[in-house]
């Protein structure tokens, strides 16, 4: 056990894997990843419950603020501003109105290092530095706090890399070279800012396992409906997941026996069986209509909708928002206020008995906010659909002629996501000898843990517990 | 920027008048900087609140405040929409 550090001279390390999942990490290839390992095997493991839904926006600012997607008004990663039919906006940093870990730090004069951590573009002003996410247009944007530090950026690693470009193409190749070029660059730009700041608090979010999945999978799964045996893809999500675990243990050699260090992700993965037509399904059981058929597939935003006689619609996603058309609070409404509940569960009762097309259940769950939110603020969809339980996603748009589809209408996608991400810590100051497995810890745990680690009070409206 | 303490002393006012001004700066600073912000109404200036937040925008001592403009032009618009399109977020 090292020699007991003051708590204000405790560090926090977060790095965040987008996407990382606990069948992988913690089963097949654990033994084949030797510093995520060294951590697990000194500390303590477990599943963290995603937020619902588990995806990234709103996942990583459920985790960051303690607090669920209700409490936040932030559904995913466009939210209705208002009941009207067009009005949609992003969720970028502005549409978080509570703290995040970030800010509390900040307040109370840790320093703080921020790198690529999703929705926290535009920049806001922190106690340190922050670098922001995909939601960031291009680095010609604002897109560090300072303003100055994208010179430095640039300077360490030439054009840094928000994102992989074009990633709808059946160029894998392509693909798997940005990620990795990606990936190392922000590792070792966050290697850079921790060597050369002061710091309590780092974070990194790191992307590339989530695209490797969505890309990879049916290389690599047996189960996939569309698994090529032998491609020569097979080990791309086992060649990046040890890439990873690489860059992992350059940045460890930059932290020292004050630094607990928490490895996380937002969700997890699975693979995809195929889509399910959410639209289509609703039209063919009389709850959407439509003015005019598309000659093509088109989203639904641009179909000529025959709103009064449309009761709900959907969106397309890895899972699906519902939303009725009620009087009196959507321009066109068709549901009587009265009816809004008997529509609501008329809906998710024949959602939760959808079938694949061969007849089969699939396990679709439906819920209502308000029975997984404490809180709601925002505009929040009405249902909440995970199709066969995420292994369908959902596709939003009109004119397919289908329920069931096997590509997505975007193109090739392998993976959808799943409720359970991974956790791992490993604090020095508590060195428990051998790998600890933890139960029932969710992704709102994660603030306050890190509140506690860093010797601050957990606030009262924080949803999660700090993890002991 | 690292953590601003800023103290505001307001003078010249009437009592509720010097309250609402400090309840607007403070809570105007808050949003806007990393540290402490004490705003101190026994003393003296006459000045509304928006001139001390310009005054301080001006100085440099905080950052100009995130208006009420769209975070993305059209065209950023557009490319983020597409983004998450091809990444099957939407």
């Amino acid at each position: 056990m090292p020699e007991s550090i003051p708590v204000s001279q405790k560090k926090v390390l977060i790095i965040g894997l987008d996407c990382a999942t606990p069948q992988l990490v913690f089963d097949k290839w654990a033994a084949q990843l030797p510093a995520i390992a060294s951590l697990m095997n000194r500390g303590s493991y477990g599943l963290l419950r995603s937020c619902v839904p588990p995806i990234t926006v709103p996942a990583w600012s459920c985790m960051m603020s303690g607090k669920s997607p209700g409490t936040l008004g932030c559904y995913g990663f466009r939210n209705r501003c208002d009941h009207s039919y067009e009005g949609m906006a992003f969720a970028t940093s502005r549409a978080i109105k509570d703290d995040r870990v970030w800010d509390i730090l900040s307040r109370a004069d840790k320093k703080v290092i921020l790198v690529g951590v999703p929705q926290t573009y535009p920049p806001t002003p922190v106690n340190g530095l922050m670098v922001t996410c995909f939601l960031t247009p291009d680095t010609s944007c604002q897109y560090t706090y300072p303003r100055e530090l994208a010179a430095e950026i640039k300077a360490r690693v030439g054009d840094y890399m928000l994102d992989v470009d074009d990633y709808r193409t059946e160029n894998k190749e392509q693909i798997l070279s940005q990620i990795y070029e990606m990936t190392e660059k922000r590792f070792s730009l966050f290697k850079h800012f921790l060597q050369t700041r002061p710091w309590d608090f780092a974070m990194m979010v790191e992307m590339g396992i989530d695209r490797m999945h969505h890309g990879f999978w049916k290389y690599m799964d047996p189960e996939h409906p569309k698994y090529e045996a032998g491609s020569k893809f097979e080990s791309a999500i086992f060649d990046y997941y040890k890439f990873v675990d690489d860059q992992i243990a350059g940045l460890l050699t930059a932290v020292d026996e004050s630094t607990a260090v928490l490895i996380v992700s937002d969700h997890g993965a699975r693979t995809m069986k195929g889509g399910f037509c959410i639209n289509e399904w609703l039209m063919r059981e009389g709850y959407l209509a439509i003015a005019e058929k598309p000659a093509k597939p088109l989203p639904i935003g641009k179909v000529k909708m025959d709103w009064p006689n449309t009761m709900a619609w959907g969106e397309g996603g890895y899972y699906s928002r519902l939303f009725l058309n009620v009087k009196g609070r959507e321009p066109q409404g068709s549901i009587e206020p009265g009816d809004y509940e008997r529509v609501r569960t008329e809906l998710i009762e024949k959602l939760e008995a959808t079938c694949d097309e061969n007849g089969r259940l699939i396990g679709t769950r439906v819920f209502r906010p308000q029975d997984i939110y404490a809180h709601i603020n925002g505009v929040p969809p009405d249902l909440i659909a995970y199709f066969g339980n995420l292994a369908w996603r959902s596709i939003g748009s009109i004119g397919l002629g289908v329920i069931y589809t096997f590509e997505n209408d975007m193109g090739p996608d392998d993976a959808n996501h799943a409720q359970d991400g991974i956790f791992i810590m490993h604090d020095p100051q508590q060195q428990t000898g051998s790998p600890v497995k933890r139960d029932g810890l969710n992704i709102a745990d994660i603030a306050p843990t890190v509140l506690k680690l860093l010797g601050l009070a957990v606030p009262a409206d924080m949803e999660g517990k700090a993890i002991q | 920027m690292g953590t601003t303490n800023i103290g505001v002393v307001l003078t010249g006012m009437a009592p509720q008048q010097q309250a609402e001004v400090a309840g607007l700066l403070t809570a105007e600073l808050k949003k806007r900087v990393c540290g402490a912000v004490c705003v101190i109404t026994d003393l003296s200036t006459g000045a509304s609140a928006q001139e001390i937040l310009q005054a301080l925008e001006k100085n440099g001592v905080i950052p100009a405040a995130a208006g009420d403009e769209p975070v993305y032009s059209a065209a950023e618009e557009e490319k983020i929409r597409k983004r998450l399109e091809d990444l099957g977020y939407l």
